[in-house]
């Protein structure tokens, strides 16, 4: 028990270090992290967890630390996951905000950022390819007409998104309306 | 929510004034980490010390995710009902789009150069090649993250 709480803190302490470009950044990092590195959640619980996460408000990390950490630890875990999120950079920028606003010059660091952002894109763009032959169920179900039901939902949901802003919670509650509507789980 | 804070430390509260709260902002935005955790973190210290900034922290952090551990919970008891099976099955794909769309509302900026049209076309294909290479080996995100900074430093003014 104590030994998962820390290790959940150390998790998220190293997705926030390495988190360059704000929460989404991070997602990638904490998929990572809790499926990959510590087996803590199958793909498909990570996935729904940034459903619920995306149809709240609140910052996008915090929620996924406190949904994970919970999970894997009850409310110890919730917290020492938060923290593991939020402290480490947030001591970062205490120490080096005087550094930062006092040399103007950060085009190094500017420089770096800008070689980041692309594999951000690149790492956002991986965690959709990867979950995508599930959540459009390829290969599973009846066939035929209602097997392109899941693409037409993202396709949908991607020009709702983008297009008009529609807020997260818009999607995911038609989504789940057009689920149980035609039975898609079955 | 970055406008928001800012009416809360600039319009409601005058902890800093604009220029400062932007100054700020441009430190938070370029260090690694969630950036609204890092500025309410700051400003808690700011104004009340280190108890301040556990508090905001709390403050911004705690709604949602109390919210988040009710919804997970209920989660975890009714998804493997039918009709949970069936709203999850609906959900999933909007999950692709909503990630999609965190990605394509990301690009511009992954995007942005200072040397034109070839710029944007050689900062597409180092996307195109983080991908491939993330997609088919096994090196972790990190790793991708510390090699983007090399290659960024490295062409500093180039692309």
């Amino acid at each position: 028990m104590l030994g998962e709480v820390f290790a959940l803190f150390v998790s998220f302490a190293r997705v926030t270090l390495f988190g360059f470009g704000g929460g989404p950044s991070m997602i990638p990092l904490v998929r990572a992290e809790v499926v990959e590195g510590r087996g803590w959640l199958t793909p498909e619980v990570f996935l729904d967890a940034f459903a619920f996460g995306s149809a709240l408000p609140g910052p996008i990390v915090t929620k996924l630390a406190f949904f994970i950490g919970h999970h894997v630890a009850g409310w110890p875990g919730a917290f020492a996951a938060l923290l593991g999120a939020s402290l480490p950079t947030l001591l970062l920028m205490l120490i080096v905000i005087g550094l930062l606003t006092r040399a103007k010059d950060n085009k190094a660091l500017g420089a770096a950022i800008g070689g980041i952002r692309p594999i951000v894109v690149a790492l956002l763009l991986l965690v959709a390819w990867d979950f995508a032959p599930a959540a459009l169920r390829v290969g599973v179900g009846a066939g035929g007409l209602v097997s392109l039901l899941p693409w037409v939902v993202a396709a949908v949901s991607l020009v709702a998104t983008l297009k008009f802003k529609l807020h997260p919670v818009v999607l995911i509650v038609a989504g789940a309306a057009v689920g149980m509507l035609f039975s898609m789980g079955s | 929510m970055i406008p928001l804070i800012r009416t809360e430390a600039v319009d409601t509260y005058h902890w800093v004034d604009e220029d400062e709260f932007m100054e700020i902002y441009a430190v938070a935005s370029s260090l690694p980490g969630p950036i609204a955790t890092n500025l309410a973190g700051f400003f808690g210290r700011r104004m009340a010390g280190p108890l301040g900034s556990l508090v905001a922290l709390l403050g911004l952090t705690l709604p949602s995710g109390v919210a988040i551990v009710a919804l997970g919970g209920l989660y975890q008891a009714t998804k493997d009902t039918p009709l949970v099976r069936d709203a999850l099955a609906g959900i999933r794909p909007v999950v692709i789009a909503l990630l999609l769309g965190v990605a394509v509302t990301f690009a511009p900026r992954a995007l942005a150069t200072t040397k034109g049209t070839i710029g944007v076309w050689l900062r597409a294909a180092f996307i195109a090649v983080a991908f491939l290479v993330a997609a088919f080996t096994d090196v972790h995100p990190a790793i991708l993250i510390v090699a983007g900074a090399i290659v960024g430093l490295a062409m500093r003014g180039r692309w």
